[in-house]
């Protein structure tokens, strides 16, 4: 033992490759090489006709992934993408605010506790718990029909695009549930990029005579805007690759998941499936990028 | 400090986003007790123990339940070891290629879970392995790494340098200093780290639909039920037992981590 | 035989010469300073006697014996951490124990040895706190019973003071100082303040960039600096360049001149007064002369010049020193 403690200590290279070979064997070779192997699955292509994989390379199913259809889900999701990330941001920056700037003793403990919990207790338990609320019979129509209001739940649900039989099958559903599942990944990073801005900051602020909304809108703001990029990230890239949710809570129009899903699973085109799941990456290298140009991963 | 209490109209606004996070947890409560068998009718028409007893019953629950601690505790183990080595490695020492290195060990849960599992699954197919309770453990172990990575990082970060270089000075070689100082000192992040990335791991399903084949672990028990429900009231009953299960090691986690918090909170 | 001795010795990073071709002999029972600016080499050589780094070039012998291949554990020496390295997770008892631990020592023994040691720094009572329980100076003193109850051959103080206020630090020179005696070990204290140095040190050496400019005595190093920068750096004497000072000396070297020594009012230069600030028990005085600046201390009650004037300048036969190696 001794002597190989001296050994370590004569060549500190030694010890640094004795540390990273386990993590790097693991990491590089099952990560990096299944990630390998999807790029290369993506530009194999099936056989339509015995529906076995061909193992040339070919563009053939990047060809038939830009086809109309698909060119919809991925525009679909992307937008969902959006419209998760901006409530989410919105209703994600109060709390975050409340909890850096404002609760002290116990209440801090139990706001970052009420942050927390949400955030790791299990998904499926939170989406089958918005099957619940969202159901026809269930408690939203209840509340909505208990304050004589069922007629604008009604009106609401028959309006196109946001729309549907109920609230669990439309894809409003869908997007409450996103928010409500990824909403803590976005208060995090918020309260830690809050929490950084320096109090006397405020105090020069208003020192120098801007009123309170001033104070929040030119120092505030922009002093949490690498927070709610970080958040961002997290929301993006989280609703880019869900199909859990849309599947469980919306109607029959594809997200890019859940054709990831489908494509491997029911239609056993792998091709086509890992070329769907090079879509989300691209999408995300696009937005890492330009969150990095932000400053977002200091926040992180 | 600031002594001033928040605006009246940000305490409702936090309030109610606070709300919003933990009423539809509550639900899952209620739920687990209705009599109401075929539908989701709220309110609940009545009260009953029946579908613990039920559930209790239930030889696929079990079977399924096992499964998943099984695999969250090898997941973590795993997890557990090579995150704390990859930490020690990237906190204590400068060398090329050390931010790729922070990049890949993220990779996993950056990228969305639906990649990974895709990426594992035309790996596991492009070289025949076929799939078991191991194939599931590679993908969990995959992205825990990143939950133990980080909170042994940030340790290590917070620890003196120097504390390594004392023990040495007193006579210890490299594995005492490990045993005596290095251990001792971020034992609670390493605690920390694998209670979280046992929560984590009990809980996915994305990655393990694509990794699990015929077997089934808990959630994915649950997402059969959501999308082609047999018996709701037992669904019930399961999601409860599953939020109740994930529970103690977070609060376990938070309570480990909370000094450290406070401390950290009060330097601003 | 010495306690520490240098042959050539060299530490590079990259291209950067942290430590180049030192050589050095510090005798057994010295109190030796390593003194210098930050990035000196100072750090850096005390560092390489511990054995927290190696040597690119050169041999290093701890009484006698090459310790190149030596890991920290296994050499004679022990070390007071600038930060103070407290193991935060050891109360002071066992902070202080542990190099007894790691030999191996029962707990009883342990514990005798510990008491006396906490003791020695003024510290009994203290074993069961935990470091964070403690003050600055405290845990100083802790640093030191950890090391010193391991009975080094050397010991090896980084900056030891450096965390602690004007007060205390000077109390505690005068403690370090009078633990050496007794002890009669060797000390090698590495310090960027020039007046700690001098006033507890047997011998200083000077270090910049990466080099020893000057090795001597406290006197030595203070009244005859071998070249500008350690005039300027020890003491912040005035250095008169070699145009002004060849009438004087006869000699092509730049000069030292204290500032206690430089006189107003009579002399053979012509100075403007630029600054003016009052010290206590003296003013100083800020000069420029053919473009360079001069300071003079001048003692209480003596008269002083008005800002903007111009003097005249001397000094007392003697006061100026050649510095020939520059």
């Amino acid at each position: 033992m001794s002597a190989l403690s001296d050994r370590l200590w004569r060549h500190p290279r030694l010890l640094l490759a004795l540390l990273l070979v386990p993590p790097l064997l693991w990491l590089g070779i099952i990560y990096v090489g299944s990630l390998v192997a999807l790029l290369l699955q993506s530009f194999f292509s099936i056989d339509h006709f015995s529906g076995m994989v061909t193992r040339e390379l070919t563009l053939a199913t990047y060809a038939e992934l830009l086809r109309p259809a698909n060119i919809d889900i991925m525009i679909r999701t992307a937008v969902m993408a959006a419209c998760v990330t901006l409530a989410a941001a919105i209703i994600a920056f109060p709390i975050a605010l409340y909890a850096a700037r404002y609760a002290k003793g116990p209440w801090r403990a139990l706001f970052y506790l009420g942050i927390m919990m949400p955030l790791w207790s299990s998904y499926l338990v939170k989406v089958y718990a918005w099957k619940l609320i969202l159901a026809k019979e269930g408690i939203l129509t209840w509340i909505f029909s208990g304050l004589h209001l069922g007629w604008l739940l009604d009106g609401f649900l028959a309006l196109p695009v946001v729309g549907g039989n109920s609230l669990s099958v439309s894809p409003t559903g869908t997007f409450l549930v996103f928010v409500y599942v990824w909403l803590p990944y976005m208060v995090l990073p918020i309260q830690a990029a809050l929490e950084r801005v320096p109090t006397s900051m405020l105090d020069a602020s208003g020192d120098l005579g801007a009123h309170p909304a001033q104070t929040f809108a030119h120092v505030l703001l922009p002093l949490a805007l690498p927070g709610v990029v970080a958040g961002s990230i997290f929301t993006f890239s989280l609703t880019l690759g869900d199909y859990i949710i849309p599947q469980i809570i919306g109607n029959s129009r594809l997200f890019i998941g859940q054709a990831v899903y489908q494509f491997q699973g029911v239609a056993g085109n792998i091709p086509l499936a890992a070329a769907f799941a090079v879509v989300p990456i691209v999408i995300m290298g696009i937005y890492l990028t330009l969150a990095k140009r932000m400053g977002a991963f200091d926040a992180l | 400090m600031r002594s001033e209490s928040a605006p009246r109209s940000l305490k409702l606004a936090a309030g109610l986003g606070l709300a919003f996070l933990h009423l539809p947890i509550l639900l899952i409560f209620v739920y687990a007790f209705t009599s109401e068998e075929k539908s989701f009718a709220w309110p609940p028409p009545g009260l009953t123990l029946k579908w613990f007893a039920v559930t209790w019953g239930r030889a696929d629950v079990w079977a399924a339940l096992g499964l998943s601690l099984k695999v969250a505790a090898i997941s973590t183990l795993l997890a557990m070891l090579l995150g704390s080595l990859c930490a020690a490695a990237v906190a204590r020492t400068r060398f090329f290629g050390r931010e790729t290195i922070s990049l890949l060990v993220i990779l996993p849960i950056a990228l969305p879970g639906v990649v990974t599992g895709i990426a594992l699954r035309s790996a596991f197919s492009l070289a025949d392995i076929p799939f078991s309770t191991w194939t599931i453990v590679l993908g969990h172990a995959t992205f825990c790494v990143v939950i133990v990575y980080n909170n042994a990082v940030a340790r290590f970060r917070r620890m003196h340098g120097s504390l390594t270089e004392a023990s040495m000075d007193l006579g210890a070689d490299l594995f005492q200093t490990l045993r005596f100082v290095i251990l001792p000192n971020i034992a609670t992040a390493l605690v920390v780290g694998g209670m979280l990335a046992f929560a984590l791991s009990f809980d996915e399903v994305i990655v393990t639909t694509f990794t699990a084949g015929q077997q089934q672990t808990l959630p994915i028990w649950m997402l059969e039920e959501l999308v082609r429900p047999r018996e709701r009231p037992v669904t019930n009953v399961v999601a409860m037992v599953v939020f109740v299960v994930t529970l103690p090691p977070i609060l376990g986690a938070w309570l480990l981590t909370r000094g450290t918090d406070t401390v950290a909170g009060h330097g601003k | 035989m010495s306690a520490v001795s240098f042959a050539s010795v060299s530490r590079h990073y990259g291209a950067v010469r942290a430590v180049d071709r030192v050589d050095l002999a510090i005798p057994e029972g010295e109190f030796f300073a390593m003194l210098g600016p930050s990035g000196s080499g100072k750090t850096t050589s005390l560092r390489l006697i511990a054995g927290f780094e190696r040597p690119t070039s050169g041999s290093i012998r701890i009484f006698g014996e090459d310790v190149g291949a030596l890991p920290p554990y296994k050499r004679a020496v022990n070390t007071v951490f600038q930060d103070y390295a407290l193991f935060p997770h050891l109360n002071v008892l066992d902070n202080v124990a542990y190099g007894l631990m790691i030999k191996g020592l029962s707990r009883r023994a342990r514990h005798a040895q510990v008491e006396a040691a906490l003791e020695m720094v003024r510290l009994g009572g203290y074993g069961a706190r935990k470091p964070s329980e403690l003050s600055g100076g405290q845990r100083q003193r802790v640093a030191l019973a950890r090391a010193l109850v391991m009975k080094p051959r050397v010991l090896l103080l980084d900056e030891p003071l450096g965390a602690l206020d004007l007060k205390l630090r000077e109390q505690m020179q005068e403690e370090l100082k009078s633990l050496q005696r007794e002890l009669g070990i060797t000390f090698v204290f590495v310090t960027h303040d020039q007046g700690e140095a001098l006033s507890m040190a047997d011998r200083v050496a000077v270090f910049n960039d990466g080099r020893i400019m000057q090795l001597g005595t406290p006197e030595d190093v203070y009244f005859r600096p071998q070249t500008p920068f350690i005039a300027d750096f020890v003491g912040s004497s005035n250095v008169l360049p070699v145009e002004m000072a060849q009438p004087f000396t006869g000699e092509a070297h730049p000069a030292a001149l204290r500032p206690e020594h430089l006189q107003l009012g009579a002399g053979p230069l012509q100075g403007n007064v630029t600054g003016i600030s009052f010290l206590g028990q003296s003013t100083r005085v800020t000069l420029e002369t053919g473009g360079t600046r001069l300071t003079a201390l001048v003692p209480q009650h003596h008269p002083l010049p008005a800002q903007g004037e111009t003097v005249a300048l001397g000094w007392a036969p003697g006061a100026l020193h050649v510095m020939r190696s520059a």
